[in-house]
């Protein structure tokens, strides 16, 4: 007799064969691209030279063509920085920390997701570089050998810590996600009519086999790498919001960064994936995939991450009540009420009010409803790096020094950019990689149990 | 001292009364008191221990009061406030009590004012002991009466040719242009085609005076002798030697300068050497006589100045950073932000708040921080002046308005054409005058440096009043150090630590101590450092978008109405407090304090520069590679001080800096010193307390086998204050005045409890009141 508990739901709708599969994955890359793929392509590109016109205007003139001052020394290009960094935490999250933890589901968007760290964190990349005064001279902040006296980088500096975290993350990133795809390429590979896609494909997969011994290797070095890239999840964003936490500035000198930064950063992560998935599984037709069960675990996580990302605010609010510190006390009083109260009050409805709508399962597996509030949570996210860059630095110690920023055109077109730069690189993954991993999502279908089932037990009743 | 509108701290005699009044002002016995009376919040009113607002046209009614309490008399007194009359009660009762060592001044160029205070010091016993009249000062004297006559008789066609030598009626005389172009001949001796060179008949330019020989004599007992430092660059020839050969002695400049020297019989070798020489010059005035004289008049003076009619508003003109023009195109001046508006490269009609609010004009902060303000129309008798902007000043008293002369331009050169508007088309011979004022169409965009007003309870300026600074020598209940509670029980900034200290025993170690009682901000110590450090000068916008570069500034801040203790009584919440807080009291008191690298030794901006370019020396000194520097700004915003200036453009190529920093053509790089990096674009820069000279004045003393002798050298800023506010050298160097500094009891670390540990250090300012 053989009983089966029926308390999970299936990870893949729709009968899928394993055959099934492999065909829809690889139609986006076989296929002609839909006029939708070449609009918005074109805009997103549109975005990118603009950006890229912005960059060379800054890089040709100097960062005065920005709106940034003596007082405020960082405005939009560390907020969009930290943005962009907070972004790029979901992929390695859903990739490397859900397969240690063994949850399945993280298979079919785990591919998206890890694409859309690597792009975003080269986003994230630029502003470090290109808000200095001498790019030219930016190769300095790596500690090499050198003829100047033997100079050396300064340890102490969180910019500096910011370097290796920032490249050792991506690095991993990378190497963890073009593991994954090796299988998947060479099924394209082995798919491909026209030889010079055949061709290409064959170089992307390395001369995979398909031997058993490979995928047994495959298995042992994605474990690894996941073992890799977990602490990366936490280390990152903590030593990005080091930059701030160890400052003297009061709003930045705050212990609780680390963790808050952390869940921030998760949350506007998979606020991301949120919005990119929406959009392939439509596009693409990939329901049966992504399916409302992957949706709702998403949202899930947004809501928590979201509450926790609550409480460091307000905990942040009491801190500052119950130092005593003046300084303290204002600066905090002056995001709430001072000149830039509607930053903060976009970030406090965006991050803490907005999320709490995921309590209700109506909500959180409405599609529409999701990929607003994925969209609200980033913009609340951009706005949270806003807040505490500019409010800290406008108002500091003394009254003298006090100003405002207001973006000039180049900051805003360099912003646009990388958006632009990002779905340029987002669509042009999804017209050419494998956008599930197909071959680790054949481990989890139920293919002949399922389809037996359906047939001796129509009802699913036991 | 009692000032009526006389801003002796800024105007031509500043030279002269600056140094003597700060020191009178030693806190202490017999610590000068200061009130000033006036219109305007000049920088004397914000100096003074008390001030009392009075509208221009009652100064002379005032004085006539005042002369009445003090001396018995009953001369004739026009309408004045009860409030003003209160107030010069109080006043008379503080001249009476120091007779004899008191003084009273008057500002503006009213006959029947002067002769009042005259009377006033005389009636006062002053003349003689502290009203000097044998011992005038020569600095900017004038003759009214002289010019008019000259102004009638052009007009009339009986002058032939006219000779004119350094001086530019044709912008600060309505009337001149007409009345010269009667003239059969006129000869300009200028040093550039200014407004009246270029309706001359002839234009003939003089040399600049580092290019000439000359002398002068400011007052009574100074002689000064000028030789040139550098060959004449262009084909100019000096006044004195036209005007000799005009007059048929002609001779070389050196030579006239020669027979003044030898005229005192002094030995020429010597003076040059020296430079200048002490003379006897003194005036032959009978002391009595000039008494006895000012008490006769003083009914007369009263009559004339009773008659004086007073308006709904009254504007007094002031001299501001550029002074009366003739200097104006000098970017410095327009850089340094004027020290009680703080700001820059305008002139602007000031007024009350309330006024503005009545009038309908409008002060607002645009979302990047700048200012902007209504414009207005001012008319004077027949004389218009429009598109002035208005600026809201605390302190100004209400019926009253402000301008600054020396701007509107229109042939100085390139910095300062077209800059500001004219105020001596206005016509107001007397310096003010009944005005009346409409709001015009459109707004002005200020150059404003200064957002933040108020201390906001902070203690950033510590304060004292002089008989608690007396009653408690130690400072211990007015300059309290912050205190930090840790498991080891209490501790002072310096022992909560987290840091290895640095060796600060074993060499020097530069410290620099800033009076803030002796400071009278007037900003002297901002150009010598712009100077001396090649510091860029980046004009109107960047200035109104926060990015002026100069590495010292002198902070101003006004009182509130609002304090904690008030706040405290009214129970009133944080966020009412602070906002309220924010807006500075209708008559403020002022502080100044000059804020330049506190070279902290514990740094913020090291710790965080990614290539270290900023780094700490032995010598208690905060580096600056500028070779090493990447340009994060990181360092910056981690300065408590905001101190550090990023080099925002190639201000040295850029096209946008090309009519304001004088670093872009190759007489204007004349002025940048060869000592000093002219820094690139995208790096960063700030104080490096003159290291310049502190490695010279190292090397010289090495040379010469000596330890560095205190006093031997000091820093650009400290040199060139007036007052000795600034006191810079080796603390390490027992005796030296720094370390006596130090260890005052009135020296305290500007925001001492982040734990920064200055190399700098100011001292607390004592207030002469009750």
């Amino acid at each position: 007799m053989h009983y089966e508990s029926n308390v999970r739901e299936p990870l893949i709708l729709g009968d899928k064969s394993y055959k099934d599969i492999t065909v829809d994955v690889a139609r986006p890359v076989e296929t002609a691209a839909p006029k939708a793929w070449w609009i918005v392509f074109s805009i997103s590109l549109v975005m990118f030279l603009w950006g890229v016109g912005c960059i060379l205007y800054t890089i040709g003139t100097g960062i005065g063509v920005w709106g940034l001052n003596k007082t405020v020394g960082w405005a939009w290009d560390i907020t969009n920085f930290v943005w962009w960094v907070g972004i790029g935490h979901a992929g390695t999250l859903i990739s490397a920390v859900l397969l240690l933890f063994r949850q399945k589901w993280r298979m079919a968007i785990n591919r998206s997701a890890e694409a859309m760290t690597i792009f975003s964190v080269i986003q994230a990349g630029l502003f470090p570089l290109i808000h200095m005064g001498r790019i030219w001279m930016g190769y300095w902040v790596f500690p090499f050998p050198n003829q100047y006296g033997s100079l050396w980088v300064n340890f102490n500096s969180p910019l500096l810590w910011d370097v290796f975290a920032i490249s050792t993350y991506l690095t991993v990133s990378t190497v963890f996600w073009y593991t994954g795809l090796i299988p998947d390429f060479a099924m394209i590979r082995d798919r491909a009519i026209n030889p010079v896609q055949k061709h290409i494909y064959k170089i992307l997969s390395f001369g995979w086999g398909g031997k058993a011994k490979a995928w047994q290797r495959f298995e042992e070095v994605s474990l690894v790498l996941a073992g890799l890239a977990t602490p990366l999840v936490l280390s990152v964003h903590t030593i990005v919001s080091m930059d701030f936490a160890t400052s003297v500035i009061p709003g930045w000198h705050t212990t609780i960064f680390p963790p808050y930064f952390v869940a921030g950063a998760i949350f506007s992560g998979f606020a991301m994936v949120q919005t990119l998935l929406l959009i392939v599984r439509k596009i693409f037709k990939m329901e049966a995939y992504i399916t409302i069960q992957h949706i709702e675990m998403m949202n899930i996580v947004i809501m928590v991450t979201g509450s926790i990302v609550g409480v460091a605010y307000i905990t942040e609010l009491f801190i500052a009540w119950y130092s005593g510190v003046e300084y303290e006390q204002y600066a905090f009083l002056n995001r709430a009420t001072g000149p830039y109260w509607w930053a903060y009050w976009s970030m406090m409805t965006c991050n803490v009010f907005s999320p709490q709508f995921m309590w209700f399962k109506k909500l959180r597996t409405n599609l529409i409803f999701t990929f607003l509030i994925s969209i609200v949570v980033n913009i609340g996210m951009w706005f949270e790096r806003f807040v505490i860059i500019v409010t800290s630095l406008h108002r500091d110690y003394l009254p003298s020094s006090w100003s405002m920023f207001s973006p000039t055109f180049v900051d805003i077109g360099i912003f646009i950019g990388t958006i632009g730069f990002f779905f340029v690189l987002f669509l042009l993954y999804a017209r050419t990689f494998p956008v599930i991993a197909q071959a680790e999502l054949k481990t989890i279908l139920k293919s002949s149990g399922e389809s037996q089932k359906k047939h001796h037990d129509p009802h699913g009743a036991h | 001292m009692v000032s009526f509108g006389d801003d002796f701290l800024s105007a031509a005699s500043a030279q002269q009364l600056t140094k003597a009044y700060a020191d009178r002002r030693t806190p202490g016995k017999g610590m000068l008191r200061h009130i000033q009376v006036e219109s305007n919040l000049s920088l004397s009113g914000a100096n003074a221990d008390k001030r009392v607002k009075i509208k221009p046209s009652e100064v002379g009614s005032a004085l006539a009061y005042l002369y009445n309490e003090v001396s018995g008399g009953s001369v004739a007194v026009g309408t004045l406030s009860d409030a003003v009359k209160s107030a010069l009660k109080g006043i008379a009762k503080e001249l009476t009590a120091a007779k004899g060592h008191s003084i009273v001044l008057v500002g503006g160029n009213s006959g029947a004012n002067a002769h009042l205070a005259a009377a006033v010091n005389a009636a006062l016993g002053n003349v003689g002991n502290t009203l000097r009249v044998d011992q005038p000062i020569y600095l900017r004297s004038g003759n009214d009466r002289a010019f008019n006559n000259a102004m009638a008789d052009m007009q009339a066609g009986s002058v032939g040719t006219i000779v004119l030598v350094g001086a530019n009626p044709a912008y600060n005389r309505p009337g001149f242009a007409e009345a010269v172009s009667k003239a059969t001949y006129s000869l300009s001796l200028c040093d550039r085609l200014d407004e009246t060179a270029s309706l001359t008949s002839a234009a003939a330019p003089v040399p600049h005076y580092l290019e000439s020989w000359a002398d002068y004599t400011p007052n009574t007992t100074d002689l000064a002798v000028a030789q040139p430092t550098i060959r004449p660059l262009f084909n100019s020839k000096p006044a004195v030697e036209v005007l000799g050969a005009l007059t048929g002695e002609k001779q070389s400049a050196k030579d006239w300068v020669k027979n003044t020297v030898s005229g005192f019989g002094l030995s020429w070798s010597q003076t040059l050497h020296d430079g200048g020489a002490s003379v006897n010059n003194a005036a032959s005035i009978s002391v009595s006589e000039t008494a006895s004289k000012a008490l006769a008049g003083a009914s007369a003076a009263a009559e004339q100045a009773s008659s004086v009619k007073g308006g709904d508003f009254e504007l007094a003109l002031y001299e501001k950073t550029v002074g009366a023009g003739f200097q104006s195109n000098n970017p410095w001046l327009h850089e340094l932000p004027d020290p009680i508006s703080r700001a820059a490269w305008d002139n602007y009609m000031t007024i009350s708040a309330k006024d503005a609010l009545a009038l309908g004009i409008v002060n607002e902060t645009q979302s990047n921080g700048a200012l902007n303000g209504s414009l207005v129309t001012i008319k004077a008798g027949d004389f218009t002046l429009e598109n002035v902007p208005a600026l809201v000043q605390p302190g100004q008293a209400q019926g009253t308005v402000g301008l600054a002369v020396g701007y509107g331009r229109s042939a100085a050169g390139r910095v300062a054409d077209s800059l500001g508007v004219n105020a001596f088309e206005l016509n107001l011979a007397n310096g003010f005058g009944t005005v009346t004022i409409t709001v015009q169409e459109g707004e002005h965009e200020f150059a404003s440096t200064q957002l933040g007003n108020t201390m906001m309870g902070r203690k950033i300026v510590n304060e004292v009043t002089l008989a608690n600074f007396m009653a408690d020598p130690s400072g211990a209940s007015w300059n309290e150090k912050p205190t930090f509670h840790t498991m080891d029980g209490v501790k002072t900034s310096n022992e909560a630590n987290l840091w290895a200290n640095h060796d600060h025993e074993t060499m020097h170690m530069w410290n620099m101590s800033i009076d803030l009682n002796s400071c009278t901000g007037c900003g002297a110590c901002v150009i010598a450092c712009h100077m001396e450090n090649n510091v860029p000068v980046v004009g109107k916008d960047e200035i109104r978008n926060f990015r002026d570069m100069h590495w010292l500034r002198i902070d101003r801040y006004y009182s509130s109405d609002m304090t904690d203790a008030r706040a405290e009584e009214e129970n009133l919440g944080a966020i009412d407090k602070y906002a309220a807080m924010e807006v500075p009291g209708e008559s403020p008191e002022v502080v100044f304090q000059p804020v330049m690298c506190q070279h902290c030794n514990h740094a913020p901006c090291e710790t965080v520069c990614p290539v270290g370019a900023t780094v700490h020396s032995r010598e208690g000194l905060n580096h600056m590679a500028y070779n090493r520097c990447i340009g994060t700004r990181y360092c910056a915003n981690n300065c408590p001080y905001k101190v550090r200036r990023f080099n925002w453009f190639n201000y040295q190529k850029n096209e946008r800096f090309t009519g304001v920093n004088p670093a872009q053509d190759d007489f204007g790089r004349m002025v940048l010193n060869p000592d000093v990096t002219v820094r690139a674009r995208g790096v960063m820069e700030k104080c490096t307390m003159c290291i310049q000279r502190i490695q010279y004045g190292k090397l010289e003393a090495k040379k010469a086998g000596q330890p560095v002798a205190d006093g031997a050298f000091t820093t650009a800023c400290a040199q060139a204050c007036d007052t000795g506010a600034i006191t810079f050298g080796d603390v390490n160097t027992a005796g030296s005045s720094v370390q006596v500094a130090k260890n005052d009891a009135r020296s305290y670390h500007l925001l001492e409890e982040v734990g920064t540990q200055p190399s700098v250090f100011y001292q607390t300012k004592v207030r002469n009141r009750a």
